[in-house]
């Protein structure tokens, strides 16, 4: 049976931010969180584009929210995981798990084992 | 003003967004740089943060933009094709066709998406190119006022081609079996 497709590094990333930040995931919350978990510089744009090809495999789902002045009238998008979605992740990051095992150089994380 | 975060090239660059996830992206600058930069660096600061995020944004939502619209499902296709169907026999009602000219134009267009559709993974649209190279053909030998092969000589091996030997090729790569192991460190 085919399995859904393996959700890349990134967009893995972006799941577990998504998920982290419960009912207040938008894109500029995920983007945020993501920054400031993995000290890395995050554009909103590859945010966005990230979260509408996991929207696309069913993997988080969206609902608009309330507009507000700080907006200038626009509004939020809340994304959540999806149960396909949640399976996903599970999935890639079980797969880079065994693909990892026995690997000289590169240990598991302590909270892994 | 809220507005005025947005600079001139700003809102240049917020035009060429794709519309379905402008508002959005444009609302969640305006809130960061309304609530945390502003208040720390300066109205400026917060133009140029809000530009320089534009800048990134924009080519990676338009990229993917056009790889939706390129992601076509298989209603989309039966509606092109019925499309390309419909817009055949209006021509023909309206005898526009009946030059040489356009039957050979329309020979070398089914020939040209056959043969551009076999590069393409997607088996739903190597079937849409074949329905539509099928039509096109099916017009072009319906309204040919020069000789052409039977229909089933020209349509039938186009649609063959588009259906079975992507399969084949398919079927022949997983044949060959996993590649050697590299070797470990």
């Amino acid at each position: 049976m085919k399995k859904a497709d393996l959700p890349g590094a990134f967009e893995q990333l972006v799941m577990l931010a998504v998920a982290r930040l419960g009912d207040a995931a938008y894109g500029m919350t995920v983007r945020r969180e993501l920054e400031e978990r993995t000290n890395r510089n995050v554009s909103l744009g590859a945010v966005y584009a990230t979260l509408d090809r996991l929207e696309a495999k069913a993997y988080v789902s969206s609902d608009e929210g309330a507009t507000t002045e700080a907006r200038g009238g626009r509004a939020k998008r809340f994304f959540r995981l999806t149960a396909r979605g949640v399976g996903a992740l599970n999935e890639g990051i079980q797969a880079m798990d065994r693909m990892r095992e026995g690997v000289a150089g590169i240990p598991r994380p302590a909270s892994a084992t | 003003m809220q507005s005025e975060l947005l600079s001139l090239p700003a809102r240049a660059l917020v035009r060429v967004l794709p519309p379905h996830r402008r508002d959005e992206l444009v609302g969640d600058l305006m809130e960061e740089a309304a609530t945390e930069i502003e208040p720390t660096s300066g109205r400026d600061e917060a133009r140029r943060w809000i530009l320089t995020q534009l800048v990134h944004a924009t080519p990676h939502l338009v990229v993917r933009h056009f790889k939706r619209e390129a992601e076509m499902d298989n209603a989309k296709l039966i509606g092109a094709a019925a499309i390309v169907g419909v817009g055949a026999l209006q021509a023909w009602d309206s005898g526009i066709l009946n030059a040489p000219i356009w039957v050979g134009a329309m020979v070398v267009l089914a020939l040209t998406i056959a043969v551009t559709a076999l590069f393409s993974t997607s088996g739903a649209v190597r079937l849409g190119a074949a329905i539509t190279a099928f039509a096109l053909v099916a017009a072009a030998r319906i309204l040919s006022p020069v000789h052409l092969p039977e229909l089933t000589l020209i349509g039938l091996p186009i649609v063959l081609v588009l259906l079975i030997v992507p399969q084949f090729i398919a079927k022949s790569k997983s044949r060959q079996g996993p590649q050697p192991p590299a070797a470990q460190a």
